[in-house]
């Protein structure tokens, strides 16, 4: 995005504000709907009373691990599955048959298995998010250039040196764009985990949760706010390393 | 003979999984209950089917699920078409995607079952919501691509605007409309399941954490089961679909 698009982006955001807290104010949308000020302030009181930092950071700490999970095997096993032929072989039909499955729904089963603990939430993120990340990256190692490992070989490097010093670099791009997929499903995954089961009370989609049970739609709207500011910042962060690790290729995002 | 041979080693993971699962399972290293056989699994399914009790709620799944990815298949490919070739259009959209796409969309659900009620209303319109993104982000990006020495060359054999749009700009982005697609179509299954766990009274969801309350693993098993199946058999449709209409490809 521009700088042009950013200052549109700002007109329109401000423009909604705007006219909700209008139709608030007029009492022309339900009451139910709140209004921004009334958000605001609830906001304010939430991050006096550090309610907001105890919840976000409990659900920060979910999909960050379960994030750093899905980077770490996803980009392992891609580069892997790519480079080297019998391990693609092996995990494709893997890959075929559990991917279109909706992670979500095996929510009940591992609760059972793992209780409503983090550990059945990171499972949950990782089994979500992992699939994006590995099938961009063994698609990034099948786009490399063949030519650049050829060169490699004559020029005497081993096998190490060529997945290290070529092959990750030029899939790189691809790997991010898995990256970029894996982290929003993170948020989701977080979200819905906790919407379903929390038992430490912890977290924004509990958050939400106890909210919609109170009728307190301001401290819902609260949430759905705080976890989109996390949601885009992150994205924001990541396309910021993008941006610093493909300093050298076109598509820095 | 040989032949069989090569399928069985190309799909030897599968496989290992059964086979190790049917063998924790028979070998009780967890519960029974916690970690019923695959074989039992699969009976339960088939029961499953046969009670009515799938019949009862894959068709609403189904029909939610259809409904919100039509809908956003509706509006988003013609948005993403239309953004491509009118700056106005694009300059007041781009930022309202580029800003939301980041922002995990589910964390409205609870605002829309407020507005919309916990029926299907709020559902779909969730569904709609979340497979709009990939659809006009890869609608849009596609019709961008599209060699402008094709659009010029239409222009220049006097193609009316409307032609060069039908004959040009929408077969020439079809691939990228189709990739949008694939990857908004597991997200409708998805959101469909998803909100039918948190609230609901029919629907697969709505059944699995039915059955999950009820303690009875193996059928939520044979519940995520079917919904693989639905969700594989969904995708090769797509899949038939785009081979048959973008065959140039």
């Amino acid at each position: 995005m521009d700088k042009r698009l950013h200052k549109i982006a700002l007109i329109e955001v401000v423009a909604l504000l705007v006219v909700w807290q209008a139709l608030a104010s007029l009492q022309w949308i339900p009451e139910y709907l709140s209004s921004p000020v009334v958000i605001g302030k609830e906001l304010w009181a939430m991050i006096v009373s550090g309610d907001l930092f105890t919840n976000a950071a409990a659900s920060l700490y979910r999909s960050i691990i379960g994030f750093l999970l899905v980077a770490l095997i996803g980009i392992v096993l891609g580069i892997a599955a790519g480079y080297f032929k019998p391990i693609g072989t092996f995990f494709s039909p893997i890959v075929d048959v559990l991917n279109p499955v909706p992670k979500i729904a095996l929510l009940p089963i591992l609760m059972v298995w793992f209780g409503i603990s983090d550990t059945t939430r990171v499972l949950l993120i990782f089994l979500t998010a992992f699939f994006p990340c590995f099938i961009a990256t063994q698609d990034g190692v099948h786009g490399v250039k063949q030519v650049y490992v050829w060169a490699a070989q004559n020029m005497g490097a081993s096998r190490i040196q060529i997945l290290w010093k070529i092959i990750l670099p030029a899939s790189l791009p691809k790997i991010f764009d898995g990256l970029r997929v894996s982290l929003g499903l993170t948020f989701v995954m977080m979200f819905s985990s906790e919407m379903i089961g929390s038992s430490n009370g912890l977290g924004l989609g509990f958050m939400i949760l106890t909210a919609d049970m109170a009728g307190r739609t301001d401290l819902m709207f609260v949430s759905i706010f705080i976890i989109a500011v996390l949601g885009f910042l992150f994205d924001r962060i990541l396309l910021a390393v993008r941006a610093r690790l493909l300093w050298w290729s076109e598509n820095r995002g | 003979m040989k032949k069989g041979w090569n399928v069985l080693i190309q799909y030897q993971s599968l496989i290992w999984i059964v086979l190790a699962w049917e063998v924790i399972a028979f070998m009780h290293i967890m519960p029974e209950r916690l970690f019923p056989s695959l074989t039992k699994v699969v009976v339960v399914a088939f029961d499953l089917i046969s009670s009515g009790m799938l019949m009862e709620n894959l068709p609403t799944t189904l029909f939610r699920v259809f409904a919100g990815f039509g809908l956003a298949i509706l509006v988003g490919v013609p948005l993403g078409l239309l953004m491509s070739r009118s700056a106005m259009l694009n300059d007041v959209m781009q930022p309202m995607f580029s800003l939301g796409y980041p922002i995990p969309r589910v964390a409205l659900y609870p605002i829309l079952v407020f507005i919309l009620g916990l029926g299907s209303a709020s559902k779909i319109t969730l569904i709609f919501i979340e497979c709009l993104f990939p659809i006009v982000l890869n609608t849009y990006y596609g019709a961008t691509r599209v060699g402008k020495l094709y659009l010029w060359a239409g222009q220049n054999m006097g193609a009316s605007s409307s032609q060069i749009f039908w004959r040009i700009l929408l077969p020439a982005t079809m691939p990228s409309i189709f990739t949008g697609l694939k990857i908004a179509l597991p997200l409708a299954f998805i959101i469909a399941v998803l909100t039918e766990m948190i609230g609901s009274t029919v629907g697969m969801g709505y059944l699995l954490s039915y059955m999950s309350a009820s303690l009875m693993q193996e059928k939520v098993l044979a519940g995520v089961l079917l919904i693989t199946l639905v969700g594989y058999l969904l995708n090769l449709l797509l899949q038939f679909i785009q081979r048959k209409y973008v065959f140039w490809q």
